[in-house]
């Protein structure tokens, strides 16, 4: 039967005669508003904005049962996980900080061009020519972090509260998976600004690759990643690459198994609340019933306008990302770092194994044995994450309370303690010095910023105060007028004074006006050459004096002198 | 749909407080969002530095940079423009024919630009003479300037030859400011 | 007071207004930071130029840039002379390219534009593009820390006014005091000119070491060989008037041609360096070389 237009044909003339312009609007308004929210009327979402109680049919279920966009999300929510406890919001925070990453990352992605010859020029033009471009290069920055720090409490906190535990394991799984995913989207981030800092840090992370067993596999894992046998134009590509799309999509992908899954199952109870062995999580009862639209709503967008507000206020106010010196592959910084999240892995690299043999006093085995750099950087790795995989398939304890999972608790503790102090190993203040004279020099002033001592010492001297002349520790005399010079010759003076490793030390301090708004700033530390605590003498029985120094330049402009 | 109902209220009249504060806080977040696309627009607006094409391009002193009245125009092709002298002044005039974006050529043996695409010619400051170009030449805005940066002259907006007082004056050419040429009238030899 | 959702509410709307506000405050200073940073990064560019200059640079053209007779040209305020002078002859391009394309490409041969002078070598190519040493950044802030000297202003290098010794080899030298030229030598005092002697750019102290001219350790003992040497020309009769022949007139002998010569009978060794000194300085180098046994 032919479709027939109801009689007659409402137009909107005919409408408003018969019944008014208010209600015509209302109508047509309402119908609007049915169809965006997938079925709930206008008066009906104005009884919600009011915090009225739902009519019976109850329609604010529509969105989730005919809509798209919430049609993953639960339409309620048992009570007792609405508060901050159990879950902490953090897999919400873990896929907001995702979302505003990807729309930041996008922003970036503008005016980045992923080559060596470009990219830090880029970033010089984001800060300096691109209105807004700082606050989001730095929300992005921060955000990275913030992921980085939410999905590793996320993961902590489904251990603590045993919602690991079956049916849960293969949400457990997913999510390991999408932590590996967030920790190599920050890595390969971190090569893009192309300063010291990324080259660095990155070479020493794909070194590890290299170290994968067999070498002809390493070769070869470390050659894809790289694109060539060290960084350069073909590695940049690469994780550009992998950092705006690869990682993505596979994190998007799993994210919404991941999440399915949690829906599928329910948010799992405290587990004090529940019976041993029992998943009540799906079966809520009608009164603990809390209801997606509105509660759970407002506080979903309460979470996401906190973060929002943390992000953008703590990027303008208080954090900074830093930008180093240009990339210069030929010339390593002292006091290389990883990104705090894998110093653990540069603490393993250093290998505790070796350093407890060689504290005990025992023999190291040979090297065909034992590859230090293997274990440490890929098998052990390699079986941790295995570990963090396959875990909740090998625990046979049903119970979820806490006092019947000490072991695993204090365990879960213990594998906390060892990150941590692994991580401290990591650092560089840990069993990595040079000679004493180049630790002084880097203090006092390095050619890169450094993670111990930032700008060094030198730079906190505002420019007028470096006085030119020439400055002897032994004898110190600054002028009157600049009391930041002499605090500064003085931490000098006492620095050197202090080492037990340049005996007899002093240095001497230029400070020359090159150009106009331009000063040459020269320390040159003395001291004298001992062997086995007796001083070296020459041939004619004087005592051999050793000479160590280093000159940076100052210019007026260039943002020193205010910590 | 249509139907006889009169327009429903809320169980309570008037406005309770929530939903007054639920109001605001949907302002609130329309002001952020409106503060958002002023800043993607702001972020993704280029910005051009002197020298590079869309921004300004320095010449120098007028009396140097400058053809004589009577000569062809100078090109100038990084900033993309021709820079012509006439009696009733200077014109920059950009490289790219108004028909359909080829770079015109100087012809000097017939004084006149002609383009090699589709045969449009243009006189010397830019009006049109034959072919299917449908305006004049576009031009971009010329400031001169004196020895301590003072805008002492510029284009009008019609883009008229601007007249130069003083040939110590520096020439600018601002290529983010383009002035349309008037459009076409056949039968102008 | 409120209830839980309209407490969330209100948290939300001053977490929201806040950001507005504080997005509100970056947009009101934006353009003020951007040319607070560009201003910065120009000057961390001077800076890393600057060392890149004392690195490679200063060598042949000086620690201030003045150029060093027989090693390079001067460049402040050379250089910008220079410039002016190609303008004026129809070169098109700009100094901070002129200055680039010469720091990256080198030259070919030995620049002769300065007709006094005669260079040993070659400007060499720098950038890595071209075999040299250099990335493209570095020499942008090499280039950077060039122009700065122009911005600057002309150089404030007031010659003093001074006799200099030139090539005269009859005028009478003052006593000459070693440790004073010991101290030119190392370039602690300037000589009467007000610039540094270039001695050691070209000569070391260390038995053996040819830079690019011969060691002078033990010249003393070297000199009184080498005027009673058959094929000595010059006219020196003792040790001293040896080293003053060879400061003031190097072209009158010059020792092993292959090596220290620049073209036949012209030596490495300029023969301007007389214009630069005192009597005084001169006597005091020879002075100091007369030391070295």
């Amino acid at each position: 039967m032919a479709l027939r237009w109801p009689e007659p044909i409402p137009t909107l003339q005919k409408e408003v005669r018969q019944y008014g312009w208010r209600r015509v609007i209302f109508m047509h308004l309402d119908e609007l508003v049915t169809r965006v929210t997938a079925g709930i009327p206008l008066t009906e979402v104005r009884n919600i904005i009011r915090g009225e109680p739902p009519p019976r049919p109850n329609p604010r279920v529509k969105p989730h049962t005919e809509g798209f966009i919430l049609h993953i999300k639960p339409s309620f929510y048992h009570e007792a996980v609405t508060r901050l406890y159990p879950t902490f919001r953090l897999g919400l925070l873990s896929f907001y900080l995702f979302l505003i990453e990807t729309i930041t990352g996008i922003f970036l992605m503008i005016f980045y061009t992923p080559s060596p010859l470009v990219a830090y020029e880029n970033m010089l033009r984001i800060l300096n020519n691109v209105p807004f471009g700082q606050l989001m290069r730095d929300i992005h920055r921060l955000g990275a972090e913030a992921m980085v720090v939410a999905v590793m409490l996320h993961m902590l906190r489904t251990f603590f509260t045993a919602s690991y535990k079956r049916p849960r394991q293969f949400t457990w799984a997913t999510g390991v998976l999408l932590l590996v995913f967030t920790l190599f989207l920050s890595f390969s981030g971190y090569l893009l600004p192309w300063d010291q800092l990324s080259y660095w840090a990155v070479t020493i992370g794909t070194s590890m690759a290299e170290a994968t067993p067999p070498p002809a596999l390493g070769r070869i894992v470390n050659l894809i990643l790289r694109g060539a046998p060290d960084i350069g134009a073909a590695g940049l590509l690469r994780f550009y690459l992998l950092h705006v799309i690869f990682l993505p999509l596979l994190l998007f992908f799993v994210f919404f198994v991941h999440y399915y899954k949690v829906v599928r199952h329910g948010l799992s109870l405290p587990p004090e609340m529940e019976a041993v062995g029992d998943d009540t999580a799906r079966k809520v009862p009608p009164e603990k019933r809390v209801p997606y639209i509105p509660d759970i709503a407002i506080q979903e967008a309460l979470w996401g306008i906190a973060l929002i507000a943390f992000l953008v206020i703590g990027s303008a106010f208080f954090f900074d990302a830093p930008l180093e010196q240009h990339a210069d592959p030929l010339n390593t910084p002292l006091h290389t770092t990883a990104p705090w999240y894998f110093l653990w892995l540069q603490g393993l690299l250093k290998d505790p194994f070796l350093l407890a043999l060689d504290r005990l006093g025992l023999p190291r085995p040979p090297a065909t044995i034992y590859n230090s750099k293997t274990f440490m950087g890929v098998i052990l790795p390699g079986l941790i994450l295995l570990f963090l995989l396959i875990m909740p398939y090998l625990d046979f304890n049903i119970s979820r309370r806490y006092r019947d999972r000490r072991k695993a608790l204090v365990a879960g503790l213990v594998g906390v303690a060892a990150w941590t102090v692994l991580t401290y190993m990591g650092t560089p203040a840990f069993a990595v010095t040079s000679s004493a004279d180049v630790e002084v020099l880097q203090e006092f002033m390095p050619l890169n910023p450094d993670p111990l001592y930032g700008e060094g010492r030198v730079r906190t001297i505002p420019y007028e105060q470096l006085v030119p002349g020439t400055y002897d520790t032994r004898n110190l005399q600054p002028p009157a007028d600049a009391p930041k010079l002499a605090h500064v010759l003085e931490e000098l003076k006492h620095r050197i004074e202090g080492d037990p490793h340049l005996p007899q030390g002093y240095a001497l301090v230029r400070i020359r006006e090159v150009q106009p708004g331009l000063k040459r700033f020269e320390i040159a530390i003395y001291w004298t050459k001992t062997k086995n605590g007796q001083p070296v003498l020459d041939p004619e029985g004087k005592p051999v004096i050793e000479e160590s120094k280093r000159a940076i330049y100052l210019h007026r402009d260039s943002g020193h002198g205010g910590e | 749909m249509a139907e006889a109902q009169a327009i429903p209220t809320a169980a309570a009249p008037g406005i309770t407080r929530r939903e007054f504060l639920t109001y605001v806080w949907a302002a609130s977040m329309a002001l952020f969002m409106a503060e958002l696309g002023g800043v993607s627009v702001l972020f993704a607006l280029p910005r051009f530095k002197v020298g590079e094409f869309g921004g300004v391009f320095p010449f120098g002193r007028a009396g140097e940079v400058l053809p004589k009245v009577g000569e062809g125009p100078k090109e100038f092709p990084e900033a993309k423009i021709w820079l012509v002298n006439t009696e009733k002044g200077i014109l920059a005039i950009y490289k790219v024919c108004t028909h359909l974006g080829c770079l015109y050529k100087w012809v000097p043996s017939n004084f006149r630009f002609e383009c090699p695409c589709h045969g449009s010619k243009f006189q010397l400051d830019g009006t049109f003479i034959e072919g299917p170009a449908p305006r004049d030449l576009d031009r971009f805005v010329i400031y001169l300037k004196d020895a301590s940066g003072r805008v002492v002259a510029q284009t009008d907006p019609e883009g008229n030859p601007l007249p130069v007082p003083d040939p110590n004056l520096t020439i600018e050419v601002d290529t983010g400011r383009k002035i349309l040429g008037k459009p076409a009238v056949k039968g102008q030899a | 007071m409120f209830d839980l959702a309209t407490r969330r509410i209100i948290g939300a709307t001053v977490l929201m207004l806040a950001t507005v506000i504080t997005i509100g405050m970056v947009w009101l200073t934006e353009e003020q930071r951007m040319a607070r940073f560009e201003a910065m990064h120009k000057a961390k560019a001077i800076e890393n130029g600057a060392l890149l200059y004392e690195q490679y640079c200063a060598t042949c053209h000086g620690p201030e840039g003045e150029g060093v007779p027989g090693k390079g040209p001067s460049l402040n305020p050379g250089v910008f002379q220079h410039y002016e002078q190609l303008k004026a002859q129809g070169y098109a391009n700009s100094l901070r390219n002129f200055i680039k394309l010469t720091i990256a490409a080198g030259r070919p041969i030995r620049s002769t534009y300065r007709s006094e002078e005669v260079y040993a070598e070659a400007m060499p190519a720098w950038s890595q593009d071209f075999g040299g040493p250099m990335r493209p950044d570095e020499i942008e802030n090499l280039v950077e820390f060039i122009l700065n000297w122009q911005a600057a202003g002309p150089a404030p290098a007031p010659t003093p006014s001074f006799t200099a010794v030139g090539s005269d080899l009859t005028q009478p030298l003052p006593p000459g005091d070693p440790k004073r030229g010991e101290a030119l030598w190392n370039q602690e005092v300037k000589q009467a000119s007000g610039i540094a002697a270039s001695c050691k750019a070209c000569h070391s102290l260390k038995p053996g070491e040819a830079l690019v001219g011969p060691s002078m350790a033990g010249i003393a003992t070297l000199a009184a060989e080498r005027i009673r040497a058959p094929d000595y020309k010059g006219q020196a009769k003792t040790p001293e008037e040896y080293i003053r022949e060879s400061i003031q007139q190097p072209n009158a002998y010059i020792v092993e041609p292959d090596k220290y010569a620049a073209a036949p009978g012209v030596s490495k060794m300029p023969a301007t360096l007389g214009n630069q000194m005192s009597a005084q300085d001169l006597a005091d180098l020879i002075a100091f070389l007369m030391t070295l046994k």
